[in-house]
């Protein structure tokens, strides 16, 4: 399903599903936020259904755009806000990808807002969006720790929807290496509600599907590896470009395996386009690799942090990632429903896990 | 009727289409999306300033009751153009 309108993608049942079949596409949609791409399918003729079956497409279809605008709505206030206040943002993954790579934005939904900030400016950013009414759902693990090793913050606004505020692209090793200067550099932007939004460069929106599809979720999305393809396909991002941002991130591995992704699950060769050619033989070192494997697994969450150890430059930084690992404030701690025992034996009980 | 009015939708409209049908949100403090069933083609043609009567080309066929027709789109527009999700335009 994830793969309709790519070319040679696997084909549709030849007729529509039975119930339980229909029931557990639905709910596979769902968890994808792909319902617009099913219905677009589904209008196409391109995936046989029922009359009924037609019904639960478009009113699924109805619902994910009504959730996709409301989105749409806080992301364009919240941007508004942050540059009343002067501050520099970039809308990244779902609302940056649906209105830029793909042929129709209801293909791709998306779930929260995503906005990347210079870590110089995060704490006072997330004072401008408290002071509007939103409100963090977790401290950070030790006072200061966000701008030196975070990933990102989520904060609840108005009717509930969230604001995933990131300070760079994944969790773990791979999000510390990631060159923040290229994050800013040569925006794109797309426009939504007649506003510009500024993104990422296409070179680094090429990189940040990859982190996405090859780092993010065990097993992957099949959305995440369908945004792969969509910017790949694009032919916007500058193949040399590509390449010595990749280099700077240390992302080869991330990328060969995003691009192995795109070929087992969608069926898509990439590696035959111009800005994927170069990363058919470069697969990374095996400590890069390695590292990559501390991403899967069910502690990836810890494991990954853990392994962010190989990434953090300098002894006393390092001294101060464990620390700040080993010993949350009492606040994270709290709200965690956590105590500091309990959490050391959670953390340790699912790397352990990771391991066997 | 005022047939040299034209019709276009509002730039800051935010829309998906979803089949055949159309959901709009005119962004606004207590702005919530609601659906135009059907209504994509004719969302689709708005893009552009449209009179009614060129709407009315455009999306049907053959009618029984033109005149009907084109007062339940005019009307169709008048709400639509009250709620925020287009405007009028000169001719």
């Amino acid at each position: 399903m994830a793969g309709f309108g790519l070319p040679g993608a696997p084909p549709p049942p030849a007729e529509p599903l039975g119930p339980d079949a229909w029931r557990d596409l639905q709910v596979a949609v769902g968890q994808q936020r792909i319902e617009g791409l099913l219905g677009a399918a589904a209008q196409a003729g391109a995936w046989p259904v029922t009359a009924a079956q037609l019904e639960d497409v478009r009113r699924a279809a109805r619902g994910r755009a009504k959730v996709d605008l409301s989105l749409e709505q806080e992301l364009l206030c919240t941007a508004r806000a942050l540059g009343n206040a002067g501050f520099d943002c970039r809308v990244l993954k779902g609302q940056a990808w649906a209105h830029s790579v793909y042929p129709d934005p209801a293909w791709r939904g998306f779930g929260d807002i995503d906005l990347l900030v210079r870590g110089d400016d995060w704490y006072r950013v997330i004072d401008v969006l408290q002071a509007a009414g939103a409100r963090r759902i977790l401290p950070e693990l030790r006072p200061g720790f966000d701008q030196r090793f975070g990933k990102d913050a989520t904060l609840v606004v108005r009717a509930g929807w969230e604001v995933d505020l990131h300070r760079t692209l994944v969790i773990g090793p791979f999000g510390l290496w990631v060159d923040h200067d290229d994050l800013f550099d040569r925006p794109d932007s797309v426009s939504i509600g007649g506003m510009r939004v500024a993104t990422l460069n296409s070179e680094a929106t090429f990189l940040h599907v990859c982190y996405n599809a090859a780092l993010s979720d065990d097993p992957p999305r099949a959305i995440a590896v369908r945004d792969v393809c969509q910017v790949a396909m694009s032919s916007a991002p500058e193949p040399k470009v590509v390449e010595e941002m990749a280099g700077r991130w240390r992302a080869s591995a991330v990328v060969a395996r995003a691009l192995a992704l795109a070929s087992d699950l969608l069926g898509q060769e990439l590696w035959r386009l111009p800005v994927a050619a170069s990363f058919a033989t470069r697969r990374g070192t095996a400590w890069e690799r390695a590292l990559m494997a501390t991403y899967r697994g069910p502690g990836a969450g810890y494991s990954s942090q853990l392994a962010t150890m190989a990434a953090v430059p300098g002894v006393a930084e390092r001294l101060a990632y464990l620390r700040a690992l080993a010993r949350p404030q009492q606040s994270y701690l709290v709200a965690r429903g956590w105590s500091p025992r309990s959490y050391l034996f959670t953390a340790a009980r699912r790397i352990r896990g990771n391991w066997r | 009727m005022d047939w040299s009015c034209r019709w276009q939708r509002s730039e800051r409209v935010l829309y998906r289409e979803a089949l055949d049908d159309v959901v709009i949100l005119v962004p606004g403090t207590d702005a919530e999306p609601f659906a135009l069933a059907g209504g994509a083609s004719l969302w689709r043609f708005l893009a552009q300033p449209r009179s009614t009567g060129e709407l009315l080309a455009s999306l049907t066929t053959e009618t029984a009751d033109p005149a009907r027709e084109a007062e339940e789109l005019e009307g169709l527009l008048n709400r639509l153009a009250d709620a925020g999700a287009v405007h009028r335009t000169a001719a």
